[in-house]
C-alpha cells in the first residue's frame, strides 16, 4: 500500500489556522469533541458527493515523544505512511524542555486516503518546558479504551523521570531506538533496567532489535540446513561490522551488539572477560559456551557509510516504500545487472550503526565452515555466502527493504506482548557492553 | 546428511516464520502454460523477495516446447515483470533467484523425458543443495495428472511413501482443479495417483483456501468467544454464500462446456466456503484435525433426491445482453461453445447440514457468470427476535441481525442490527457496523498462491484439500447432475447479463418466506 501515502488528503486546513500547518488549533478540552465534529463534517461532504460514510475503524493508538513541530511533522509523514497496522489514532507530544514558558496547545486533523480505504486522526500537543510535567494528565485521557496503546518516543528518553514512567505506565509497548541515543551502552542498559522494572506491564522494544530481523532471519536460515545445523555448536569466531559515519564523530554500536546479544542469548554463550580489548573502530571480547569453548567476538565500525535518522527523513514514505533503488536501472532487455554494482545511489544511506557485515566461522572435525551476510554497495541489498566442506550451496542476495530493514516502525505495532527473544538479547548486549548487572546470560 | 536426524534449530526462535524451508526444487509440468507464467513463477519471486526462499531453492520448468535456460529465465522475467505484485523485478535478487531456474524439454508421456529429468535433478541436488527434495507441479490439463505421475514413478521419481520418513529426500505432487470430472472419475484419477505417490505427498490445490479471507473465517469463528455460542440453528435463520462473477468464459468455453458452475465453483470452492462455515471447532489446528471436521459437514449433507431437484436447485445460462453499457455475447455465441448448449453458468441450491448444529437450517448457494457484481460473501442471517416490545414497529417489520464475510472484494465482515432513529418517536432502523480488512490492516495481502505453495514446501497440507473431501463433494454433485441430465432444455432458463440470474433462483428462496441479500 505504498500508494496510500501519495493519495492521503487532510480533511481539515483551517484558513487562519496557526501553529502545526494544515491542523486546526482546539482547545485542550475539547480535543474529542472536536474530532467527532470533523468526522462528522467529514462524513457530511462524502455523503453529498454521493460516497459511502467512514466508519472510525480502531486498531491502535501511537503517541509519539519528540521535540519540536518539525519533528511532529515529520513523524506524521510516517505514521501516516504506515502500511502494515494502522493507528486509528496517533497522539504526537511535541515537547521541547528549551522552550521556556508554561503554554500547551493541541491540534487536531483527520485523513483518508482519496480511495476511502484507509484513514486515521491526528493530535498534536506543543509543551513548553514548565508544562511537560503535566502532560501524562492531557495524554492518557486521549489513549482510544481497550485498544493496546504503543509508545514510541524519539531520541533519548528522560530515564527514571515521572513523565516517562506515566506514560510508560499507561502503554502497552514502549519503542525506543537505541541508535539513535548519544551513549550506545548507557541506553542499551538503562532499556534493560525499564525492561525488568516493567516485565508484566509494558512491554519494551527497540527499532534497531527490527530493523535487524532480515539479518538474523538470514543467519538462521543457513542452520535450516541439515548439513550447516552442526557448526552452529562449533562457531570459534564472530565478526560483526556497523555503519558509522565520519572517523571523529561518535559511533553507535548497540545494533552490533543487539545482534551478538541475540546470538549469545540463543547459543548459550557467556562473556569470559568483563572488558572488552581493542581499541579505535574495533573491540575484541571472548565469550564462552556451555562446554567451556570459547568463542571470539570483534565488534567493529566502519567509517564513511551515509547515515540518516529514518524518520527525520524527507524521502517520501521511507518507512514502507519498497521500490528498489535499483529499479531504474534495467537494460532494456531486463537482463539482470550485477548486484555489486552500486545502483542509483545518489541517495543510498543506512540508518545510524546499520548492519553492514556479520561473518560466522566454525569449525567441525577440523574442517572449517564460514557463514556471513555483507552489505553491498548499494547499500539497499546484502549477499550471502555459506562454505561447508563437501556442500554446494549458492550464495543469495537479498533486497533488505522488502525484508523489512525500512520498515521497523510497522514491524513494532504488529507485537503486543513481551518479545522473550528480544528481552534476552537486550540483557546479554547489556552485558557485553558493560552496561547491565552481572548475571548469566540465559 | 540424514535430515531426520537433525537437531532444531535454536535461532528460529522468535523469528516471524517459525518453520523453515528446507532447500528443494520445484518441478512444473506446463512451464509455457498461463498458470505458470501469471500465478506460479510470480508467486515464487515474490516468496524469495520476501521471505526469503533458501538460496538453494530452485525451479525446473517441463514443457514441451524447444526452449534453453536463458529463454525460460527471460520468460520467467518477463512474466514477473507483468504480473507480480512486487513489479518490477529486483534487479539484484532476480539475480541470483534466476541462477535456480532450468528448463527441460519433454513430452509429458515420453520416458526417455523423465529419464534425462532424473539427471538434471541429480545435478541440481549436487550443485545447489537441494537434497533430494522435490515438489511437482501440475500445471497441465487434467488428462496428463495420471500420466505424469506414472512416469514419475516409473523414474524412481515419485518414491511413494506412507509414513513420514523424508530422510533422503521428500517427493510431494500438486495437482490443480478440477480434480475428476465426476465422482468415477476423480476416485480414478486419485487410483492412478495412489500408485505412484500416497495420500501424504498429494496436495491438491483450490486456491480459494490460500485467500487470506477465507483462512479469517476459521479465525472470526474460533479466534473468537462470541461468535461460537451463537453458531447454530437455535440462533441462525439461513446462511447465504454467493460467489458472482461479472466476467463471461473469456475464451474459455471448451473448459467450462465441460465443466459448467456446478463443477467450475460449487465442488470446489463453495463446498470450502461451506465447510468452514458449518464445521465444528477442530482439536487443533493440523492438517488432519482441520480436515477431518471439514469431512464431517459434507457426510452430513445428504445428496438430493431427484424428486428434490426441481424445488432445491436452479440453473441458468447468461443469455445477449448488456453490461455496463457495453453489449455482451450470449454464452451460446461464446468461442468453442454448442450453439445449443445445455451447460449451466448460475446455479442455486438450498441444501442442508443434518447434524445436531445446523439441523433445520438452509444453506443457500448460489454461483453464476455475468451477475451484477463481482463478489464473493458469506452471510450468517440470525433469528429475529421472538416477540417486538417497541409499540408501533412489528416484529415481522425488523430486518434480521447479518453477520456477512465479505471474501472478494473489500474483503472485511458486516453486521447489521437494529438501532433507534434519534429523536421522540420510537423508530427503528438497520445499520451496518463495517471492518473492513483495508482500512484496519493496509497491508497488502499475499496472493493465494504464494500461501499454498510454501505451505507446500513447508509439508502443511492444512489449505489443501483432502481425498475425501473431493469424493464427498463429488457425491453431492453427481447426484444432482444425474437429475439434471434427465430434464428438458427448457429446465436451463436463460437470465439478462448484469442480474442476479434467473427468477427462478428467486422463487427458489421466496419459497421459503425468505429472500437473497441484496449485495
Amino acid at each position: 500500500m505504498s500508494e496510500t501515502q501519495e493519495t492521503q488528503q487532510t480533511h481539515q486546513a483551517e484558513a487562519g489556522a496557526s501553529g502545526v500547518r494544515g491542523m486546526r488549533p482546539v482547545a485542550l478540552d475539547a480535543v474529542e469533541s472536536e474530532l467527532d465534529n470533523m468526522w462528522r463534517d467529514a462524513n457530511a461532504r462524502i455523503a453529498a458527493a454521493g460516497g459511502h460514510a467512514i466508519a472510525r475503524n480502531s486498531v491502535l493508538t501511537l503517541v509519539a515523544f519528540t521535540h519540536g513541530e518539525d519533528d511532529a511533522r515529520h513523524l506524521l509523514r510516517r505514521i501516516h505512511a504506515l502500511s502494515t497496522q494502522h493507528p486509528s489514532r496517533a497522539i504526537i507530544v511535541a515537547a521541547d524542555p528549551h522552550d521556556r514558558g508554561h503554554d500547551m496547545r493541541a491540534y487536531i486533523s483527520t485523513y483518508t486516503s482519496t480511495d476511502l480505504a484507509s484513514y486515521g486522526e491526528d493530535i498534536v500537543v506543543v509543551a513548553q518546558s514548565e508544562a511537560i510535567r503535566h502532560l501524562p494528565g492531557l495524554v492518557l485521557p486521549l489513549i482510544v479504551s481497550g485498544l493496546p496503546a504503543f509508545l514510541w518516543w524519539t531520541g533519548e528518553p528522560p530515564w527514571g523521570s515521572e513523565l516517562l514512567e506515566a506514560l510508560v505506565d499507561g502503554s502497552d509497548r514502549l519503542i525506543v531506538d537505541t541508535t539513535e541515543m548519544a551513549h550506545a551502552a548507557q541506553s542499551v542498559g538503562a532499556l534493560d533496567d525499564l525492561m525488568r522494572r516493567k516485565a508484566g506491564r509494558c512491554a519494551v522494544s527497540d527499532i534497531s532489535w527490527t530493523a535487524q530481523t532480515p539479518w538474523r532471519e538470514v543467519i538462521a536460515q543457513f542452520f535450516d540446513a541439515p548439513a550447516a545445523r552442526p557448526y552452529l555448536d562449533t562457531i570459534e569466531r564472530v565478526t560483526i561490522e556497523y555503519a558509522a559515519g565520519e572517523e571523529d564523530a561518535p559511533t553507535n554500536s548497540s545494533q552490533a551488539y543487539l545482534f551478538a546479544g541475540w546470538l549469545a542469548s540463543r547459543l548459550g554463550w557467556r562473556a569470559a572477560t568483563s572488558q572488552p580489548s581493542g581499541v579505535g573502530a574495533s573491540r575484541e571480547h571472548a565469550l564462552r559456551d556451555g562446554g567451556g569453548r570459547t568463542i571470539n567476538l570483534e565488534i567493529s565500525a566502519r567509517y564513511g557509510v551515509p547515515q540518516r535518522i529514518w524518520w527525520q527523513s524527507d524521502e517520501a514514505g521511507s518507512e514502507v516504500d519498497d521500490t528498489p533503488p535499483d529499479n531504474g536501472a534495467s537494460s532494456q532487455n531486463g537482463r539482470a545487472q550485477s548486484s555489486a554494482q552500486p545502483a542509483a545511489t545518489a541517495a543510498a544511506w543506512v540508518r545510524p550503526g546499520a548492519l553492514m557485515l556479520v561473518h560466522l566461522t566454525a569449525r567441525l572435525n577440523g574442517a572449517r565452515a564460514t557463514f556471513a551476510l555483507a552489505r553491498e554497495q548499494d547499500l539497499a541489498h546484502a549477499t550471502t555466502l555459506c562454505q561447508i566442506p563437501h556442500t554446494a550451496t549458492p550464495s543469495q542476495t537479498i533486497h533488505l527493504q522488502s525484508l523489512g530493514e525500512r520498515s521497523p516502525l510497522a514491524a513494532q505495532l504488529q507485537e503486543l506482548g513481551h518479545d522473550s527473544v528480544f528481552e534476552e538479547a537486550l540483557d546479554a548486549a547489556a552485558q557485553l557492553m558493560g552496561a547491565g548487572p552481572r548475571r548469566g546470560v540465559r | 546428511m540424514d535430515i531426520a536426524t537433525v537437531q532444531p534449530n535454536p535461532l528460529r526462535a522468535g523469528m516471524r516464520h517459525a518453520r523453515s524451508v528446507q532447500p528443494c526444487v520445484m518441478v512444473i509440468f506446463g512451464a509455457t502454460g498461463d498458470l505458470t507464467h501469471r500465478k506460479l513463477l510470480p508467486a515464487l519471486y515474490n516468496l524469495a523477495l520476501e521471505q526469503p526462499l533458501p538460496p538453494q531453492f530452485s525451479v525446473v520448468g517441463v514443457a514441451r516446447r524447444p526452449f534453453s535456460n536463458d529463454d525460460f529465465r527471460q520468460q520467467a522475467l518477463d512474466s514477473i515483470n507483468q504480473f507480480s505484485r512486487r513489479r518490477p523485478v529486483n534487479q539484484a535478487v532476480w539475480e541470483t533467484f534466476s541462477k535456480g531456474l532450468y528448463y527441460h524439454q519433454s513430452q509429458f508421456d515420453d520416458p526417455e523425458g523423465y529419464e534425462s529429468l532424473v539427471e538434471l535433478l541429480k545435478q541440481i541436488d549436487e550443485e545447489r543443495g537441494t537434497l533430494g527434495n522435490h515438489i511437482f507441479y501440475l500445471a497441465t490439463p487434467p488428462s496428463f495428472y495420471p500420466i505424469i505421475a506414472d512416469h514419475l514413478s516409473a523414474a524412481g521419481l515419485a518414491r511413494r511413501r506412507r509414513a513420514e520418513d523424508d530422510s533422503k529426500g521428500y517427493a510431494r505432487i500438486i495437482v490443480e482443479k478440477p480434480f475428476g470430472h465426476d465422482l468415477q472419475s476423480a476416485l480414478a484419477l486419485n487410483k492412478e495417483l495412489n500408485k505412484a505417490f500416497s495420500e501424504r505427498q498429494i496436495y491438491r490445490i483450490d486456491h480459494y483456501l490460500g485467500k487470506e479471507t477465507v483462512q479469517n473465517i476459521m479465525v472470526l469463528r474460533f479466534g473468537n468467544g462470541i461468535f461460537e455460542p451463537i453458531w447454530n440453528r437455535r440462533y441462525v435463520d439461513n446462511v447465504q454464500i454467493t460467489v458472482a462473477e461479472t466476467l463471461g468464459v473469456e475464451g474459455r468455453g471448451d473448459y467450462y462446456e465441460e465443466a459448467g458452475a456446478m463443477r467450475d465453483m460449487v465442488q470446489n470452492h463453495m463446498m470450502q466456503l461451506l465447510t468452514l462455515v458449518g464445521m465444528e471447532p477442530p482439536v487443533n489446528f493440523d492438517a488432519d484435525a482441520v480436515r477431518d471436521e471439514k469431512v464431517k459437514v459434507l457426510r452430513a449433507i445428504p445428496p438430493l433426491m431427484e424428486n428434490e431437484i426441481a424445488a432445491d436447485t436452479v440453473r441458468g445460462q447468461y443469455g445477449l445482453g448488456m453490461i455496463g453499457g457495453q453489449p455482451v455475447k450470449g454464452y451460446c455465441e461464446e468461442k468453442n461453445v454448442a450453439p445449443a448448449s445445455k451447460t449451466e453458468t448460475f446455479v442455486a441450491l438450498k441444501l442442508f447440514i443434518e447434524n445436531w448444529r445446523w439441523a433445520g437450517v438452509p444453506f443457500y448457494l448460489r454461483t453464476g457468470k455475468r451477475l451484477a457484481k463481482r463478489t464473493t460473501e458469506i452471510a450468517i442471517q440470525f433469528k429475529r427476535p421472538p416477540y417486538m416490545l417497541f409499540r408501533g414497529t412489528g416484529a415481522d417489520q425488523l430486518q434480521p441481525n447479518v453477520l456477512s464475510l465479505r471474501i472478494q472484494p473489500n474483503e472485511g465482515i458486516s453486521l447489521f442490527f437494529e438501532a433507534k432513529v434519534p429523536g421522540q418517536e420510537m423508530h427503528l432502523r438497520g445499520v451496518n457496523m463495517d471492518f473492513l480488512y483495508g482500512s484496519s490492516f493496509g497491508v497488502e495481502p499475499p496472493e493465494a498462491y504464494e500461501r499454498l505453495l510454501l505451505e507446500c514446501m513447508l509439508g502443511d497440507s492444512t489449505l489443501f484439500t483432502r481425498i475425501d473431501e473431493t469424493e464427498y463433494s463429488w457425491t453431492l454433485v453427481d447426484s444432482i447432475e444425474r437429475a439434471w441430465a434427465k430434464l428438458p432444455a427448457s429446465a436451463i432458463p436463460q437470465y439478462e447479463p448484469g442480474t442476479w440470474g434467473p427468477k427462478e433462483a428467486d422463487a427458489l428462496i421466496e419459497r421459503d418466506g425468505r429472500t437473497w441479500r441484496r449485495l
